[in-house]
């Protein structure tokens, strides 16, 4: 069952006169408790689609298409209506804890609020439900913590309060935006690992973003390969990992290093100008596997065996 | 957090130090003495003067002395009032400049952030345009051309308000308002951009994205920390009321301690012109240490230390 | 040499830039025109009027604005002409305003470029100077001086000069410390350019956007202190006037001439307002961080 559905999701940027489509026609289905990846380069419009779909986009930016939440439209909502979801059927979490949470007010204030927002609770209600969330997310003293100010916890633990903060209201998905990207390496596993139980405990449905293959093995249920504002692949991470189907999936896992004994590839060219789209596929000035249908016209995301999707011209795996 | 009072106070007294020997030692470089504005003295009675006020003595040991007044509140005899000392010269006209004042600086912030609120709430349309010209006009148009611009208004052309004097509340409205209006347009400016820089930034973000409702972003997440700025700002806020206020109570003739001053400048009354540079030197020195220490407790993050 | 060019940052291309967003904002380059008629007018009005600045025209004191009588601003209680009256007030308002920012530009830049450069204890000195000043209240030291040396005019322009140097110390030493820093700095230190050679060739040309608008911006503050001690009649001597003991003379005469208080308050006003809206739309021209900029 699909808990979140997007449709030719788009984002147009309009400043001083000039045009863009950093996000050109996204298509995905999130299921139910399922943590999807959306991997990418820095760029490719992955964090611009998580904001667009929390209502969140930076003046200029508009979003057009349609990501429908448990039955519920998103794109196009009003403030009013985006404001009763946002942070408690849809809640996100940000790559930079530091910066995420306020400095000037204690954790206790910040990590109940949405429970005094959305779901009436009093002060003293809210504060018990924070030092439960802050419990499960594994700090050490959680009735101390609430008193405290962000800058006194250290990175990691700030990410946690982060997310224990977005999950207070139970959402049904929870958007995350390089939530390790900030965090050192150690920390980042134990994230990782934090996400997973979270899943198994509340069957909260996650979308993480990133440009980490290595996030996306080993947290991921399914994944999608996001180049140049579209979606050009998506399939469940092993099968993602053993037989990618689109070229630019293939430079990614050869871009990494190490794998399969090989020294890191990477792939040639830049990502496009999304001011300046090509009629054709956007990933052919690179592709070491281009055909000239390539250069004309752009293949759409097709269904491949399986639960797979490609937008590729080739019929077989790179 | 005390160690960041204690060395803040600590900080302060080099200032002081080098406000009281430099007034002093202009003081001392001026040509000319004390007595040269009137007739020629004979000496025996110039030298018995100048035994009877030290200055005979060496400098280093004037300054002593000096200093040791200070101490004690003492600011020395005033030379153009003679039967005055300078303390008593500033315990009458200090009262009077301090109403003035703190009614300016609380018309200053409460006009002052409330524009600059309303601005940076709808950025870069009508109200955001009007207030920061307005505010522009009220940076740039000096107070001593305004005030009497608004004396000419509001009491020759259209009487609702008496041009002088300080008799009654409606006296205080010209004086006051004239005081503050600089002020108020600095302190719009500064709120306009402190909020605009607040709103953007990432924690702001966070709030909205737990679907808060605006006015609890606005109150509970934003106001502290786009005010802080403001707050620092008191300091020289009140350094510039204070040196505007000298320009106001000579247009309205309000007997206040800057009247005392520009009459003290214009007479070459030396010690008492110090006095007064030394007092209200001493005042925006202890408002800066209270704003200072105030910020310290505001923020968190100097609060609980790093 | 070519490697010094290469070393060096164009500043052409930073400038070119700059300029172009200045000249997209409509009201810097509105203020920037009036202030340059301002500043011909002041230079070429005497001589459009047959009347000397201290001047009496003993029929028509006092007397409103009247193109019919020759007195296009009126004349003051003294009969003296209040147009050529304007126009000298303006020169000397001008002019303190531009000397004593010169001076302050000077004193500014030398201390922050020196104590940026330098680093290490002699900036940490050299700024804690600078703190200890910032804390005195400098109108009221001018105004003792004033009182204690008399009203030369050079000692006005050093006082008020001297005023201001601080934030101009303290700006372009924190863009010292960033430039010292950059890579061009650090190669011709490589090559072995002494250190005086660095902070003229490489680092002052780069400090001339930020000094630009922080001088724009010191003028403004400078005339206003002027103004005020002219206003207190601490300012320039009778028979010269500037624009503050002009306002000064009309504060007094209210109710009978208000155009001696009007005029000359208007033209300060004015070319405050204008000296303003041109700094900031400086600052906004040269500041890296606008967001207008396409990155």
């Amino acid at each position: 069952m699909s808990v979140l559905t997007l449709r030719n999701l788009s984002v147009r940027i309009r400043r001083h006169g000039l045009q863009s489509a950093p996000v050109a026609g996204v298509d995905l289905e999130v299921g139910e408790g399922e943590i999807l990846g959306i991997v990418g380069e820095s760029g490719c419009g992955k964090s611009l689609t998580l904001l667009a779909l929390m209502g969140l986009l930076p003046p200029g930016a508009a979003a057009s298409g349609s990501a429908v939440l448990a039955g519920r439209e998103l794109i196009g909502a009003s403030a009013a209506d985006m404001t009763s979801v946002r942070g408690a059927e849809l809640a996100m979490v940000f790559q930079d804890p530091m910066s995420a949470l306020n400095p000037y007010l204690r954790l206790g204030v910040q990590v109940g609020e949405a429970l005094e927002a959305h779901r009436g609770m009093v002060r003293a209600e809210a504060r018990d439900a924070a030092e439960a969330l802050l419990r499960a997310v594994h700090f050490p003293d959680p009735g101390v913590a609430l008193t405290r100010y962000p800058h006194q916890f250290s990175g990691g633990m700030r990410q946690r309060a982060t997310i224990a903060m977005a999950l207070a209201c139970g959402p049904r998905v929870l958007l995350a935006d390089e939530p390790t990207t900030a965090l050192d390496v150690t920390v980042q596993a134990q994230i990782l690992a934090l996400f997973r139980e979270l899943r198994e405990a509340t069957n909260t449905a996650i979308v993480l973003v990133t440009h980490d293959l290595g996030v996306v093995a080993a947290l991921c249920d399914r994944v999608a390969v996001m180049y140049a504002g579209r979606i050009v692949e998506s399939a469940p991470v092993d099968e993602l990992f053993a037989r990618p189907l689109h070229p630019y999936t293939r430079g990614l896992l050869d871009s990494v290093p190490g794998s399969a004994g090989a020294p890191a590839k990477g792939i040639p060219g830049v990502p496009p100008d999304p001011r300046d789209p090509a009629p054709g596929c956007a990933f052919e000035p690179r592709c070491a596997w281009r055909l000239e249908r390539c250069l004309l016209e752009r293949p759409a995301l097709t269904p491949r065996d399986g639960a797979r999707h490609a937008a590729c011209h080739l019929e077989d795996a790179p | 957090m005390l160690r960041f009072a204690a060395w803040r106070v600590l900080g302060a007294v080099p200032t002081l130090f080098v406000l009281v020997a430099l007034s002093f030692f202009l003081m001392r470089a001026a040509p000319g003495g004390p007595f040269d504005t009137e007739k020629l003295l004979p000496p025996e009675i110039e030298a018995s003067l100048e035994r009877a006020y030290h200055l005979d003595e060496p400098l280093w040991r004037q300054f002593g002395r000096y200093v040791a007044g200070l101490a004690r509140g003492d600011f020395g005899p005033s030379f153009q009032y003679r039967d005055y000392r300078v303390s008593e010269l500033i315990a009458a006209g200090f009262p009077v400049s301090l109403k003035l004042g703190a009614l300016a600086m609380l018309l200053a912030v409460a006009a002052g952030v409330a524009t600059g609120a309303v601005a940076a709430l709808h950025r870069n349309r009508a109200p955001d345009h009007a207030a920061m010209t307005a505010a522009m006009t009220g940076i740039s148009v000096p107070s001593f051309v305004m005030a009497p611009f608004l004396v000419l208004v509001f009491a020759i052309h259209l009487d609702w308000l008496p041009a002088g004097g300080l008799s009654g509340a409606a006296s205080y409205v010209l004086p006051v308002v004239t005081l503050a209006l600089p002020q108020i347009a600095w302190i719009a400016r500064l709120t306009r951009a402190s909020l605009i820089d607040v709103l953007s930034s990432d924690f702001i973000r966070t709030a909205r994205a737990k679907g808060l409702p605006e006015r609890t972003v606005l109150l509970r997440h934003a106001l502290k920390p786009a005010l802080l700025p403001v707050m620092s700002y008191l300091g020289p806020a009140t350094a510039a009321l204070i040196t505007g206020s000298v320009v106001i109570e000579q247009i309205f003739g309000v007997p206040g301690l800057g009247r005392y001053f520009v009459q003290g400048a214009l007479n070459r009354d030396y010690t008492l012109v110090m006095g007064v540079v030394i007092f209200y030197g001493v005042i925006i020195l202890a408002l800066n240490l209270v704003v200072d220490l105030a910020y310290g407790l505001l923020d968190p993050r100097v609060r609980h230390g790093d | 040499m070519a490697t010094e060019t290469l070393l060096v940052r164009p500043p052409g291309g930073l400038w070119v830039d700059a300029l172009r967003r200045l000249a997209q904002n409509r009201v810097a380059v509105a203020a920037g025109t009036v202030l340059a008629v301002l500043a011909i007018a002041v230079v070429v009005g005497p001589s459009l009027s047959p009347w000397r600045y201290d001047q009496t025209d003993w029929n028509l004191m006092a007397a409103p604005p009247d193109f019919g009588s020759g007195h296009w601003f009126g004349t003051d209680a003294l009969g003296r002409d209040l147009f050529v009256r304007v126009m000298h007030g303006g020169r000397v308002s001008l002019a303190v305003g531009i000397v004593a920012t010169l001076v302050s530009l000077l004193i500014g830049v030398t201390w922050g470029a020196v104590a940026g450069y330098v680093g290490g204890r002699v900036d940490r000195v050299m700024m804690r100077i600078v703190d200890i000043l910032y804390a005195l209240p400098f109108m009221f030291l001018v105004i003792l001086l004033m009182v204690l040396f008399g009203r030369s005019i050079l000692l006005m322009f050093l006082a008020i000069g001297a005023i201001n140097w601080l934030d101009m110390a303290r700006i372009v030493r924190g863009q010292t410390l960033s430039l010292r820093e950059r890579e061009f700095v650090e190669a011709a230190r490589a090559m072995g350019m002494p250190s005086g050679a660095i902070i003229r060739r490489h680092i002052v040309p780069n400090l001339l956007g930020v000094v630009a608008v922080t001088a724009t911006l010191t003028v403004p503050q400078v005339i206003l202190v002027e103004s005020f001690l002219s206003f207190l009649g601490l300012g320039v001597q009778e028979p010269m006037t500037s624009w503050g003991a002009l306002v000064n003379d009309g504060a007094h005469e209210l109710e009978g001439a208000p155009w001696m208080l009007l005029i000359p308050g208007a033209f300060l006003a004015v070319t405050l307002f204008c000296l303003n809206f041109l700094g900031d739309g400086l600052r906004d021209a040269l500041d890296p961080r606008d967001p207008g900029r396409a990155r």
